[in-house]
């Protein structure tokens, strides 16, 4: 083959190869299989929580961190010119086995330690001084595990690495002007798919966005990762000198977030999980 | 040839113009090797998986376009010699590619961006071969006199290899100010204004005084030797598989950024690892006298993949100067393991010399380019691929500014490829040099015989001449 059919050659497959990075699914396509991989998802999810309710004792060590834009002004859609955050750091162990519970809370200085005991508070303890345990509503200070409608699934994926198996999967909630909190694939104000999703701005107060990972060790719920986004739609006006107009355009910016990582530990052996006295 | 080998041609003023058209150009390259990644993926909100094979197509791309812009070269007659000339037309298309190439459009559909990837980086990849190729090759015409030619291009390394760490310097300082987005796009800018005012200087105020001596090296030429040369050959293979010690510095930016989260220290990580690199470098002539390349490279590479195993059983759960310490360690054999390779290139030119009476430096050093191009590429590719394996995740770019929290998952699996995975991976390049038999007795004994038949067509040559 002569230099210049080399050459073309090269080209056509250079052209060739990138091709397909160019060129999208379907959107038949694209939601038909993230359709499969939600419902996959959710009856994982769904497996490993019932498989932990049904485990007689285990603990797990929460994380908990929020962030949220304080100055943000929601009634007029404006970012404000210097940002305010408020960011909350909270730290939980919980401990199971068999009736009895015990649930450590540290948010800040303080620390609420409870003792359970079919369901009910038998011991509160704030900073270690004993406290009223009728103040305290233990549901409040336990994790609960969210599930959401898997239609509103955005993407997900998996892997394996050595024992240990990772799911993750998005969900989005769009919340319009006129208060309907939707799945994205149901609102009207969304358009695109994929990389491409984007949304009505003007017509949206915001998104929600949750990603949930799960990791998975023999079977067994090992780490439980929770993330939410709360992007709010937000008004930016320019003026343009050259037409003496405002122009207004519509984006949405992110006011808040939470992070929750939640670890699990279960007995070795056939005891139970020591509760701290 | 023009004039005398003793006088001296070159001023002050050729020196710094010259060099500085080497700070720019290394400027923007540094950038682009240093930074595209993460803006394709952290900004542009593309796939690292798409990102990876761009960068396997168009870096094998680029390896094979040098020897073609080398033939361009020695082909042209212009008023202003052979290399001058693609210097200065080609300075201004790289630098405003430099700019494209960092541009955020991110409101563009997923197609055009990665459209727009592919298109702003092989225009990238050929307006630097069109400057690079020729400001490689320029020093060796500005001058007769040997010294000035070597002082040239000894002092203009120094100073490109200062420029290739000036895109760092920028990204740490604009991030304090600004988001990922706007301090590339912002960096961009900058060295894509400067860069082509210092090259066309360069260009400009240095001239080519003697014409070209080296061969029309062919790409077939390289294969041809790599292969008749085993020693050479087990030498490009090991070095080609160093693609997996390369992937510590290209995942700094990722470390600090999602990790640490915090940009700025960027510079905390990547300047201490060069500057260990750089003391490597100075500790490499004095460890030569004592042991082999092949002992040498093979010490060097498991005391890195050690100190890296060290880093990641560390953790990244610490405080970010125990790592960037510890970091520093790491690095001290780079210096050497970027220095080895050329030294045993040059053993095997010597075996070869010794085995067959032919020296071809040429096509040696046209497959060590060719070998450093592919090994990026690859370097890139893995990365990518790594990433994806993590589940990094990308941007929704119709939110402004949006940076998607990373799973710990992804996390760890950043810290691993910073780590672990180069420090186990590392060790493969030690396998090919099974086969390198090149060491200090042979070496000794090639020399000797080679030093003996040079002075004998030496003693051949003045004898003639007497004669």
């Amino acid at each position: 083959m002569n230099k210049k059919g080399l050459i073309i050659f090269a080209l056509i497959l250079i052209f060739a190869l990138t091709l397909p990075g160019c060129n999208k699914a379907p959107a038949e396509e694209h939601f038909a299989g993230l359709k499969a991989k939600g419902e996959k998802f959710v009856a994982d999810y769904n497996g490993a929580i019932q498989k932990l309710n049904a485990e007689s004792s285990y603990s797990y060590t929460a994380i908990f961190y929020s962030e949220t834009l304080t100055n943000f002004d929601a009634e007029n859609k404006k970012l404000p010119e210097k940002e305010e955050w408020r960011k909350v750091n909270k730290e939980t162990l919980y401990i199971k086995n068999g009736g009895e519970e015990y649930i450590k809370v540290a948010s800040g200085p303080e620390v609420l330690e409870l003792w359970l005991s079919g369901g009910e508070v038998t011991l509160a303890k704030v900073n270690g001084a004993v406290a009223d345990r009728e103040a305290y509503n233990p549901e409040v200070y336990k994790i609960a595990f969210p599930s959401d409608d898997p239609a509103a699934l955005f993407g997900g994926a998996e892997r394996k690495w050595f024992s240990e198996t990772i799911k993750t999967a998005q969900f989005y909630n769009v919340c319009d002007i006129g208060e309907a909190r939707l799945p994205y694939t149901l609102s009207p104000y969304t358009s695109g798919y994929g990389e491409d999703l984007s949304f009505d701005w003007q017509n949206i107060i915001s998104v929600d966005i949750l990603s949930i990972g799960l990791t998975l060790k023999k079977g067994r719920l090992a780490k439980l990762e929770l993330y939410t986004e709360k992007i709010s739609a937000n008004k930016k006006e320019a003026f343009q000198i050259w037409s003496n107009q405002t122009a207004i355009s519509y984006q949405g910016n992110r006011t808040g977030a939470t992070k929750t990582v939640i670890e699990f530990s279960y007995p070795k052996g056939d005891g139970g999980i020591a509760i701290p006295r | 040839m023009e004039g005398s080998v003793n006088k001296k041609y070159l001023r002050k003023r050729d020196y710094i113009t010259f060099s500085m058209a080497r700070f720019a150009a290394s400027a923007i390259s540094g950038l682009a090797q240093g930074y595209l990644l993460i803006f394709y993926t952290s900004v542009l909100g593309i796939e690292p998986i798409t990102v990876g094979v761009m960068f396997l197509i168009s870096k094998i791309f680029d390896g094979l376009n040098d020897p073609v812009m080398g033939t361009i070269v020695d082909k042209t007659r212009s008023r202003w010699g052979k290399m001058r000339p693609y210097i200065i037309f080609g300075s201004i298309p790289f630098g405003i590619i430099a700019i494209m190439l960092f541009l955020p459009v991110t409101s563009m559909p997923s197609s055009f961006k990665v459209f727009y990837m592919y298109f702003t980086y092989f225009c990238y990849d050929i307006f630097g071969t069109m400057v690079g190729v020729p400001l490689d090759g320029l020093p060796a015409l500005v001058s007769p006199n040997s010294d000035e030619r070597a002082k040239l291009i000894s002092v203009s390394r120094v100073v490109g290899s200062v420029g290739d760490q000036s895109a760092l310097v920028l990204f740490s300082l604009f991030m304090m100010f600004l988001k990922l987005k706007y301090t590339l796009m912002s960096i961009g800018i900058v060295i894509g204004v400067l860069a082509p005012v210092f090259l066309i200087l360069g260009a400009v105020n240095v001239k080519e005084r003697i014409p070209p001596s080296k061969e029309n090296i062919k790409i077939t030429d390289g294969f041809r030797y790599l292969f008749r040369n085993k020693q050479f050959l087990s030498m490009i293979c090991s070095n080609l598989l160093t693609f997996f010690r390369n992937l510590v510095s290209a995942s700094i930016v990722y470390v600090v950024t999602y990790i640490y989260f915090n940009g700025s220290l960027n510079i905390a990580f990547a300047l201490p690892g060069a500057v260990a690199s750089m003391l490597g470098m100075l500790f490499a002539p004095k460890l030569k006298r004592k042991l082999d390349s092949k002992q040498l490279f093979i010490l060097a590479t498991v005391f890195h993949s050690v100190a890296l195993a060290i880093v990641f059983i560390v953790g990244y759960e610490v405080h970010w100067i125990i790592t960037s310490l510890l970091m520093f360690f790491a690095m001290l054999p780079v210096g050497i393991l970027n220095v080895v390779p050329h030294l045993m290139a040059i053993d095997t030119l010597d075996y070869w010399e010794d085995k067959t009476g032919k020296r071809q430096e040429g096509v040696c050093f046209a497959v060590m380019s060719l070998r450093s191009k592919v090994s990026s590429a690859f370097k890139d590719f893995f990365l990518s691929w790594l990433l994806s394996f993590f589940l990094f995740a990308v941007p929704l770019t119709s939110i402004t500014d949006h940076s998607p929290m990373q799973y710990r998952f992804t996390q760890k699996g950043i810290f691993m490829i910073f780590t672990i995975i180069p420090a186990v991976l590392n060790l493969v390049s030690i396998v090919p040099l099974i086969f390198y038999k090149l060491d200090k007795k042979t070496m000794g004994e090639i020399n000797l015989r080679l030093s003996e038949k040079r002075k004998a067509s030496f003693e051949a040559a003045s004898g003639g001449q007497n004669e």
